[in-house]
């Protein structure tokens, strides 16, 4: 991959990976460190990775990198330094994707990752197996019980409305 | 019956045909058996139709067509079953509704930092973090090198590092039989001409070196006293300088001497009139950018040392060590601020912008 091609998927890609990691992270400045130290990675190995397969290996690093400091950070929690607010929603909900959004978040972290794959960047079953290291099978699982628990989300809260 | 289903040697069909022409009451049975033959009839499972799989939608798999429809995972076969059977099932189609609606849709957000991941053209750009390892290596490559310079000043086993007069002192081994205790001085190893014991005349002493500098070791008591019957009582050591050996009352030699030690000059009188009228870290500077980096003398700016030449210094020792042809770059722009700072080699090319 030369220079140039580089600055193109940073130009291309960075906002995918971005959006990708902070509906995961729901941290700015996490995601932001998660984006710097992917394509720091793929610099890295520049001279073997081609244009093509670029974005499939921003994604596969993000979110391994994502997974090392979701783990680490959860070594780091403290039962009292969990705030119940940061569990609870309070607020009203504006429209249709805001409720999914939360929906979203309240999925597993591999079901959540691997629908984003699949509703943001349209990856298919056997490109996501690549990039979390999931096989397919586990990839069409989660992605069917995330599926069921955004549809029994949204089928709540429209028997309540 | 082996011979009927065929399952005889030629051998054995030899010898069966010999056996049976001595005993034809026995042929006369075989051929009986060859007369009994099974043809198969042509007869056909009709109900083939019942014993395969059907596609079937019910209550129980009507969530997995939902999703398999929505992912795209049914064929026109079983596509056309599930929207017929949605036509059959009003009810259902509401709950179809909800997985279609429970497809998440991108949110337009941006990354406002791009211009951070991007890279010029030159070559690659080392974030604070990757800077850190480096600026680590560096540190490290850069004492290798001064020890290979260091180790090969380019002088032979006889060549004079330093010759000093001392024009106020003379050196004096202290007598064995002195009662005062005797002082460890660090000088030169092995080489500084002391006089024996009781042997108190005026002498130029002079410090050789091997090719390789060794850390100073404690070699000679001895005591130094001032010339002219000034004789010390108290036990010193010899402090190095650049222009002459003084007389301290002090148990260590001072880094300062070290240093001027290492510096890798053939005639130390030579040396100091070349630079004479500079302070210690000019004569240093000076010193290290024409032993070294074997600039011209007449250039070099005694006043600035930098971290460049200091870089510049440790690739030298690498390229000297392993025998590549790496070099450092600098870049200029227009008004001649440098822009970036370079390492080029065969195998690896890395830059560092300068901040403005």
């Amino acid at each position: 991959m030369t220079t140039a091609e580089y600055n193109k998927c940073v130009d291309d890609f960075s906002d995918s990976v971005y959006r990708f990691i902070l509906k995961n992270l729901r941290d700015e400045d996490k995601a932001k460190d998660v984006v710097q130290d992917t394509f720091e990675k793929m610099w890295v190995k520049a001279a073997d990775i081609s244009y093509p397969k670029a974005k499939s290996y921003l994604f596969s690093a993000a979110y391994h990198t994502m997974i090392d400091m979701i783990r680490k950070d959860r070594r780091q929690t403290h039962f009292d330094m969990v705030k119940p607010e940061d569990h609870s929603h309070t607020e009203q909900y504006n429209d249709l994707n805001e409720i999914l959004h939360h929906a979203l978040n309240q999925l597993a972290e591999d079901q959540r990752s691997v629908i984003m794959l699949r509703d943001y960047e349209g990856y298919s079953y056997r490109e996501i197996s690549q990039i979390t290291g999931f096989s397919e099978s586990q990839v069409k699982v989660y992605i069917y019980r995330g599926r069921q628990h955004l549809k029994k989300y949204l089928g709540r809260i429209e028997a309540l409305v | 019956m082996d011979y009927l289903d065929g399952e005889m040697s030629p051998d054995q069909v030899i010898r069966l045909m010999s056996f049976l022409k001595e005993n034809p009451d026995l042929k006369t049975e075989l051929e009986e058996f060859e007369e009994i033959n099974i043809e198969p009839d042509k007869k056909i499972f009709e109900s083939k139709i019942t014993l395969k799989k059907r596609f079937v939608v019910n209550d129980s798999n009507f969530d997995d067509f939902c999703i398999a429809s929505l992912e795209g995972d049914l064929n026109e076969e079983e596509a056309t079953l599930f929207q017929n059977w949605l036509q059959e099932n009003p009810l259902k189609v509401k709950e179809f509704e909800l997985y279609k609606k429970a497809r998440i849709i991108p949110e337009k957000i941006t990354f406002d930092f791009k211009s951070t991941l991007k890279k010029s053209s030159g070559g690659r750009i080392f974030t604070p973090k990757v800077w850190g390892y480096f600026s680590a290596a560096a540190s490290i490559i850069i004492l290798i090198a001064l020890y290979i310079f260091i180790s090969q000043p380019g002088a032979n086993e006889n060549t004079v590092i330093s010759e000093i007069i001392t024009d106020t002192t003379t050196i004096e081994t202290k007598p064995q039989t002195s009662p005062e205790p005797q002082t460890k001085t660090e000088v030169e190893k092995e080489n500084i001409p002391f006089n024996k014991p009781g042997d108190s005349k005026q002498q130029k002493i002079k410090l050789r070196s091997n090719n390789i500098i060794e850390k100073p070791v404690i070699t000679q008591d001895v005591n130094i006293v001032p010339d002219k019957s000034n004789r010390l009582t108290k036990p010193v050591t010899i402090e190095l300088t650049l222009n002459k050996i003084r007389l301290k009352e002090i148990n260590t030699l001072p880094e300062k001497s070290i240093l001027v030690a290492l510096v890798p000059v053939k005639n130390f009188e030579v040396f100091e009139n070349t630079y004479s009228g500079l302070t210690l870290s000019q004569k240093a500077v000076k010193s290290f950018k024409s032993e070294i980096l074997m600039e011209e003398k007449d250039k070099i700016n005694p006043d600035v040392l930098t971290l460049w030449d200091i870089a510049d210094a440790g690739i030298r020792g690498i390229n000297k060590i392993i025998g590549w042809k790496m070099e450092l770059d600098k870049e200029y722009d227009e008004n001649g601020d440098l822009l970036a700072l370079g390492f080029d080699s065969n195998i690896i090319s890395l830059y560092h912008t300068m901040n403005k």
